[in-house]
């Protein structure tokens, strides 16, 4: 049977939130003094990402990511390279789950407990995956009016109760380009640029290389452009310094607000934000875990959902045992250890070896 | 099968999250993996995931088409006394 296509704007919404969602709060570090720049910079050799995962999906007439893996490892390895991509999905939907779970544990339900939390959250994640990847494109096409939304209404709020204040943005570069550089290529390409690798697991349902390209670059266009002004924001309201001791600086800029001692509390719109962006992302991880497991061990895809975002929702727990460690962790040390090994240096291998195995004329 | 991919990917995300264990706290792996352990913080986890292990063998195992097997005649005559009912009302 052939996978009936996804809309390209649905496709569009869908990366664009599944982009924004948990880095809205964690995408740019906050060490670097001029961390808005970060996001613009890291904007051009993420399309590095582009140029690798198209050539792999047009090398073999758009075939997933798993299929793609068998073909140019072999059948055992490339059963190994599925199962650790398949965990790696699981394992960043878990820590997905805990940094919406820290936000929401800080802003809101303060009393609730964690599994409970946990528990019902999973569920609606593993709900929201069984109508199929079709069915996350047109939700996501619905969340990203919502985001944008509040944001705007945010940015427009801010704005009137006089917390926006040019001035803080400077000094401008007052430690040089270097720093700023440095950040981009080691954290905001890998996170959240490089996760678009999960998009190449469904790829025949999503249109094949040509529409991954073209649809991807607008969405790294508009993720660099909005996460660039979401930062500038939280710049000008908290300052280069307030920001950088703060833990979720959107929430805090968004505490600023108050309007005449009416509106005011607004951060719990960004703690939506954060859970709407959070379920999808969480839901095409899983969805692509899911695919991975049904593609090594067989039956039906829906099967495995409820259990897996159980699993997620349990190693959500079990990830890390407290915020800072959590940041420090996913920052840090999962760049080096997982995103940079499976998000550019496996799929260049594989390419690699598509291009030596199944010159042209030879494919398939 | 479910149950079987549940555990390979279960033992391969408690190896992910030892292995980061590893290199935050410079801990020897044994100990990391350990810590990670279910039982360790927090003994809802393991709830969580044998709920998880319980939903993947219902469905391995076909516990919805084997409970029909046994109790669907039952059922399906209370449905008839259920639609009796309606017809009783119906008369009255």
């Amino acid at each position: 049977m052939v996978p009936s296509k996804t809309n390209a704007v649905d496709m569009f919404a869908m990366q664009l939130v599944f982009l924004l969602s948990t880095s809205i709060i964690f995408g740019t570090p906050s060490v670097v003094p001029d961390s808005w720049l970060v996001g613009i910079i890291a904007f051009f050799p993420a399309c590095l990402f582009i140029v690798i995962y198209g050539a792999m999906l047009s090398s073999q007439k758009n075939l997933g990511l798993y299929p793609l893996l068998e073909k140019a490892w072999g059948k055992v390895v490339g059963r190994g390279f599925v199962l650790i991509y398949a965990t790696y999905f699981l394992y960043i939907a878990a820590r997905n789950i805990r940094d919406m779970i820290e936000l929401i544990m800080s802003a809101l339900l303060r009393m609730s407990p964690v599994p409970v939390l946990t528990t019902l959250f999973v569920l609606i994640i593993a709900y929201a995956t069984l109508g199929g990847i079709q069915a996350i494109a047109r939700f996501a096409s619905l969340v990203l009016c919502i985001v944008l939304a509040m944001l705007f209404m945010l940015a427009v709020l801010l704005m009137f109760s006089s917390s926006i204040i040019l001035e803080q943005m400077l000094p401008f570069l007052s430690k040089g380009i270097g720093p700023v550089v440095q950040s981009a290529f080691q954290h905001s390409i890998w996170f959240p640029y490089g996760e678009i690798i999960v998009f190449l697991v469904f790829q025949q349902e999503l249109g094949g290389a040509k529409g991954f390209r073209r649809v991807t670059l607008y969405a790294f266009l508009s993720a660099c452009f909005i996460l660039s002004i979401t930062d500038l924001i939280q710049v000008w309201t908290l300052g280069i310094e307030g920001k950088k001791y703060s833990s979720f600086a959107l929430l805090d800029a968004a505490r600023l607000i108050n309007i005449a001692n009416i509106i005011t509390r607004m951060d719990a719109v960004i703690a939506l934000i954060i859970i709407f962006g959070t379920l999808l992302k969480c839901s095409v991880f899983l969805f692509a875990c899911a695919e991975g497991l049904t593609h090594i061990f067989k039956g039906q895809q829906g099967k495995y959902n409820f259990p897996l975002a159980l699993l997620a929702g349990a190693f959500s727990i079990l990830v890390t045992r407290n915020s800072a460690e959590h940041m420090i962790e996913g920052l840090k040390y999962v760049i080096y250890t997982l995103h940079i090994p499976l998000q550019l240096v496996v799929p260049l291998l594989t390419l690699l070896l598509l291009r030596i195995r199944y010159r042209k004329g030879e494919s398939t | 099968m479910i149950i079987l991919g549940l555990f390979i990917i279960s033992v391969l995300g408690l190896l992910f999250m030892s292995m980061l264990d590893v290199l935050v706290f410079k801990q020897q792996f044994l100990q990391a993996i350990v810590h990670l352990l279910p039982i360790y913080p927090d003994t809802s986890t393991i709830f969580i995931i044998a709920a998880a292990f319980l939903m993947a063998a219902w469905t391995d195992f076909d516990m919805t088409k084997r409970l029909k097997k046994k109790f669907g005649s039952q059922s399906n005559k209370q449905g008839g006394g259920e639609n009796g009912g309606a017809k009783q009302n119906k008369r009255g």
